[in-house]
């Protein structure tokens, strides 16, 4: 029997070979995706739990250290705290542009919780350090310095480390910001160098109230000799009343009487004269409680501009944290304006954001393409033991039982299998390293734990093996079933089996063009097999480039359909109508337009959830509100756009009123929006809403003049940060890097799979007509001939292969798509042409590509060999 | 008789070899033969003889190592595949053992095919008069006896108005009676319709029907008899 495996091999080594490359590539890619993905989550969770990242923070305008030893004593999980200041400024780089920074401070304790990516302490500057990302953004090395904004002027400060903490895996201003936008960053600086300067702003505060309140005692004696002046110009008044009245009484005359007036209206001027000083004095007496109270301010906090102070907190082991942060809460009182566990935090959602698409890609795609290859690996062996029948009809007749010849073949394809599954192990390997570096270069991460998924191997190896054994089993038993005699003739035509249909459209047909059409279905299974082979190379490259699509329609419908400004500004408060004008007249801005920014908590029914609400004239240019299938929608005077997810979780429709913090709004449409999604009113009904939670403004600006808008902003007090839109697509584009990764991966899989199918089905298709196509040369047909009939065949095939490949090819990209997208991204099955031509164009081309290595492999065909009756 | 007949093919010291080593045959070892305008040649051999490879190199189905087959004053082992292609299109009709015939096709589709490619066609209708099967046209081969389709595959060398018709064992695949009607048929085709017919079997008795019989023993030739009263198809028995 062992003698028998060696022949085997030597006849269908090409189709054996593809088996194993095809096989391999499964399990390559299911084993590389999913190895990388696995070492991508552990390196993520490896880092944060690492570097320390704390177990909650809860922030608060007021930070002391006084208040962090509280809540070591008085909340027994906690087991350390830390205290840290948070502020949004501006950092002038040194090619002058100004960049939208958040800054904490550190300890000198905290230093161990850094990555450092480069490092050159010096203490005796006033250091700061950035974040690894946004330096290399911006061109900014250690050693360099830069202007960092504290106070109202800037400081220069020299740039003592490039550094990383997994809170930087979080590059967002706010929630709501779209895409990460290399114009902000993170930095840290030393909590010493802060307090340095803080110290120096207390010390300027200090002297101002200091100023006020000499200012005020000055006024206050001033007032006080006014006082006892007037009073005694009232009692003397009085008393001069007094003598008048008497006088009056005594001796009334004219003189008297004006006497008496005189001093009535003199005594009423000096009764309202000591009313002001008796209200000056109440008023300047408030004053000084006010400063005490700023003095108590100045005393008892450390005293920043404060936006997000944080208090850290580690808890102990075994701690539930939601527990833990109630208590923390609680013990901090009023003062907490947001908190959130580890779990909860922004950074944790960036990771999952990051991970959940490499996930699905990892895990879904490859599983579909393996299933797809399994089918083709089992067709391919079905046909491999069809082949063999005249081989397995001897070896009956010469005593071999069906065992025995399902233990042949069985044997084969382990062998077979065996070796798809350490190469494929191999290239999944390669792959995992390959993919896994590109992951960690793209968070980036310090380390990197490569990882592979045993699941998936065991899986990958086991399908591999079992589909093999399977298929063999199945093909093996309908031949070894044939008697003997009849497994080695040669078996009969089977043209009565050509459908009525296919007859009757092929009746007038040349009879070349009616062979070319009719031998294609004379072996229907065959004819199945080739189709079905080609349908799944076309599926996986369309559902592969779907993906990429869809990501493309994503930022299509952010940066196309909707943003048509160059930058929002943002600001702490709504900045008024003056502000606007004078933004429109420096000359390079157009079109500077309010955009009310909200973030409401809007309810119907019992659903609530809180929105973002953007205020926009229906006449503005500058953002474009659509609704499904690209229509554009007119934001209405007094309703309300809802964004197609908010409404579905609402439960409203078109029509339907809502409630925006307590306010009654129509909603007038549903807009579509994949990713940053905002509700739209229209500023009358955004007055309704009262205060803005941003001030936000768009406007149109060239890059040239980018620096100077900085420059004009970074005098505003109100800026927060601004966000160009060429940077924000840069941001976003850079977001979907690891996502495009993972798809051209399985695009390139695709692609190569592909191939290495449609050439063996062309080449398998030839071999099964090898007799009929030397009888044609035999005839006199030459060769371009039969190389034309050929082509019809394949074309044939082709077609039908579009028409079942494209719509599976959907569905799968459909079904991936719905997994891949999360609570805020959805990725939607795009219809594209370029998408359509290409993938049909590509298998066309590997029709053609397969066709002339089956033409050129014809050339070298015996011919007398193969007319003769055997197979 | 052989000097006042028009020499269709000349074949001169061919040499054929298949393997390399110790698996080496020697197909053929210096062979010549020369056939003539309308004659009806069988050659004769047993298995393994060299026959059919002789055929197929006269037919330009395969290349001699060396020697030469004169067609028309040239080469025809210079010949590129093209030329090969077109040698085989237009002077030279094959009957195959096993028929070969298009099995998607009907026996008039299997032969207009052939006769599409052809330079001087026949009337395929006329070819299956020849052949005594108009009734037949339309059926699959399938659908016809084994003598039937031996009958569309004659007529399908026919169609092409081929100058030589090259038969290697026509009735192999059949039973003796229908075997000889497929003779009666080559001999009707040489005899009244002025065709050359070259017949390889291993049956003795067809070689009497032939006006000469050359025997192939070994890869050379053992033997050429001249047949001056060949007898009727009709009256072989074997």
């Amino acid at each position: 029997m062992r003698r028998m495996i060696l022949p085997i091999f030597k006849k269908y080594l090409k189709l054996l070979i593809s088996i194993v490359l095809v096989s391999a590539m499964g399990c390559g890619i299911m084993i590389g995706l999913s190895g990388a993905y696995v070492s991508l989550e552990t390196s993520l969770n490896e880092y944060v739990s690492d570097y320390r990242y704390p177990d909650a923070v809860v922030t608060t305008d007021v930070v002391n250290r006084s208040r962090a030893q509280r809540l070591t004593t008085k909340v027994d999980s906690v087991s350390e705290v830390t205290a840290r200041l948070c502020a949004d400024t501006v950092v002038k780089s040194k090619t002058g542009r100004l960049l939208s920074v958040r800054f904490f401070t550190f300890e000198e304790d905290d230093r161990q919780k850094f990555h450092f990516w480069s490092r050159k302490p010096d203490d005796s500057k006033d250091e700061i350090y950035l974040e690894v990302n946004f330096a290399e953004d911006n061109d900014i090395a250690v050693g360099d310095t830069v202007s960092f904004k504290f106070d109202d002027t800037f400081r220069t400060c020299y740039v003592a480390a490039i550094v990383s903490m997994p809170e930087t895996l979080s590059m967002q201003p706010t929630e709501d910001s779209w895409g990460e936008n290399p114009d902000f960053g993170f930095a840290y600086v030393p909590r010493r160098f802060l307090e340095k300067m803080s110290d120096e702003k207390l010390q300027k505060e200090q002297q101002r109230l200091d100023d006020e309140q000499a200012e005020l005692l000055k006024n206050w004696e001033d007032a006080k000799s006014r006082y006892a002046a007037a009073a005694a110009a009232v009692e003397q008044a009085q008393s001069e009343a007094d003598a008048c009245e008497e006088a009056y009484y005594n001796d009334y005359s004219e003189e008297s009487e004006q006497a008496k007036s005189l001093l009535e209206e003199k005594q009423t001027a000096l009764a309202a004269e000591k009313e002001k000083l008796v209200a000056a004095s109440k008023e300047a007496a408030d004053r000084q409680d006010e400063l005490n109270d700023e003095y108590n301010t100045l005393e008892h906090t450390d005293g920043y501009d404060v936006l997000c102070n944080q208090f850290q907190l580690y808890f102990k082991e075994g701690t539930d944290p939601d527990k833990a942060l109630a208590q923390a809460e609680n013990v901090l009182g009023a003062i907490v304006k947001s908190s959130y566990t580890a779990e909860n935090s922004a950074v944790r959602n960036r990771i999952n954001i990051n991970l959940e698409p490499i996930e699905t890609m990892s895990y879904y795609m490859p599983a579909i393409f393996f299933t797809v290859i399994l089918i083709v690996v089992f067709l391919f062996m079905s046909l491999i033991v069809k082949q063999s029948r005249r081989d397995i009809g001897i070896l009956r007749a010469l005593g071999f039982s069906k065992a025995s010849i399902r233990l042949l073949f069985c044997s084969v394809n382990l062998v077979v299998s065996l070796a798809a599954v350490v190469l494929g192990s191999v290239v999944g390997v390669g792959l995992m390293y390959f993919v896994g570096s590109y992951y960690q270069a793209f968070f980036p991460l310090p380390d990197f734990t490569y990882g592979i998924s045993g699941e998936m191997v065991v899986l990958s190896v086991v399908l591999t093996l079992v589909v093999g054994q399977i298929s063999t089993l199945i093909s093996t038993s309908s031949i070894a079933r044939i008697h003997p005699s009849e497994a080695m003739s040669r078996p009969a035509p089977m043209t009565a089996e050509i459908p009525q249909l296919v007859q009757k459209l092929t009746a007038h047909a040349s009879p070349m063009m009616k062979f070319s059409i009719t031998s294609m279905l004379r072996n229907k299974m065959r004819f199945v097999f080739s189709v079905v082979c080609v349908a799944a190379s076309v599926m996986m490259i369309f559902s592969s480039l779907a993906f990429i699509t869809s990501k493309n329609y994503i930022l299509h419908q952010m940066y196309e359909e909707r943003i048509h400004y160059d930058c929002q500004i943002f600001f702490k408060n709504e900045p008024d109508d003056a502000f606007i004008e004078q933004l429109n007249t420096l000359g390079y801005v157009k079109d500077a337009t309010k955009l009310p920014y909200f973030q409401s908590e809007i309810s119907f029914g019992k659903q609530k959830e809180k929105a973002v609400i953007n205020g926009l004239a229906a006449d503005s240019k500058l953002v474009g509100v659509y609704g499904e299938k690209s229509r554009q929608l007119t934001i209405p005077q007094d309703g309300m756009i809802l964004e197609k997810h908010l409404a579905q979780t609402l439960g409203v429709s078109a029509g339907d009123t809502v409630s925006v913090d307590g306010v009654d709004i129509q909603v007038t449409d549903i807009s579509d929006q994949c990713i940053s999604r905002f509700q739209y009113i229209s500023p009358a009904t955004a007055e309704k809403l009262g205060d803005v939670t941003f001030g936000s403004v768009i406007c149109n600006i060239s890059e040239k003049d980018e620096k100077k808008l900085l420059e004009f902003l970074s005098e505003s007090s109100d800026y927060l940060y601004i966000v160009f839109t060429r940077m924000s697509l840069m941001g976003n584009e850079k977001i979907f890097r690891t996502y495009d990764l993972a798809a051209w991966i399985i695009i390139v899989f695709a692609i190569i799979i592909g191939l290495v199918i449609v050439i063996n089905t062309a080449q398998t298709n030839l071999l099964e007509k090898k007799k009929e196509l030397c009888i044609l040369r035999t005839l006199g047909f030459q060769h371009r001939d039969i190389s034309r009939n050929w082509f019809i065949q394949s074309f044939l095939q082709f077609i039908c292969s579009c028409v079942i490949g494209l719509p599976t090819g959907i569905y799968v990209a459909q079904v991936g798509l719905q997994m891949l997208s999360t609570e805020g991204r959805e990725y939607v099955f795009a219809n594209s042409l370029p998408e359509y031509l290409f993938t049909i164009l590509l298998v066309f081309g590997y029709i053609v590509v397969s066709h002339l290595i089956a033409m050129q492999s014809m050339k070298r065909w015996d011919m007398v060999e193969s007319v003769k009756d055997k197979e | 008789m052989e000097q006042e007949k028009k020499v269709l093919l000349d074949a001169a010291n061919i040499v054929k070899t298949y393997g390399k080593g110790e698996g080496k045959v020697e197909a053929l070892k210096d062979v010549s033969l020369k056939i003539y305008d309308g004659e009806l040649l069988t050659i004769l051999g047993s298995s393994g003889s060299g026959k059919s490879t002789l055929l197929n190199i006269l037919g330009g189905m395969d290349r001699p190592d060396s020697g030469s087959v004169m067609v028309d004053g040239k080469d025809m082992c210079s010949f590129n595949d093209r030329q090969l292609t077109d040698y085989r299109r237009r002077q030279i009709g094959f009957v195959f053992q096993s028929f070969n015939l298009i099995a998607e096709l009907t026996a008039r589709e299997n032969v207009a095919m052939t006769a599409d490619t052809a330079g001087n066609p026949r009337i395929v209708e006329e070819v299956f008069d020849m052949v005594g099967l108009t009734e037949k046209m339309k059926s699959y081969p399938t659908q016809l006896s084994g003598g039937q389709q031996q009958r569309v595959s004659i007529a399908r060398a026919l169609a092409k108005n081929p100058q030589l018709l090259l038969c290697d064992e026509p009735t192999g695949a059949l039973d003796s009676d229908t075997g000889k009607q497929i003779l009666i048929e080559l001999e009707k085709l040489v005899r009244k319709h002025g065709r050359t017919v070259v017949v390889v079997t291993h049956t003795q008795e067809i070689g009497k029907m032939s006006d000469r019989v050359i025997k192939v023993k070994n890869g050379r030739i053992v033997k050429e008899i001249h047949n001056e009263h060949p007898v009727s198809a009709e009256s072989i028995e074997w």
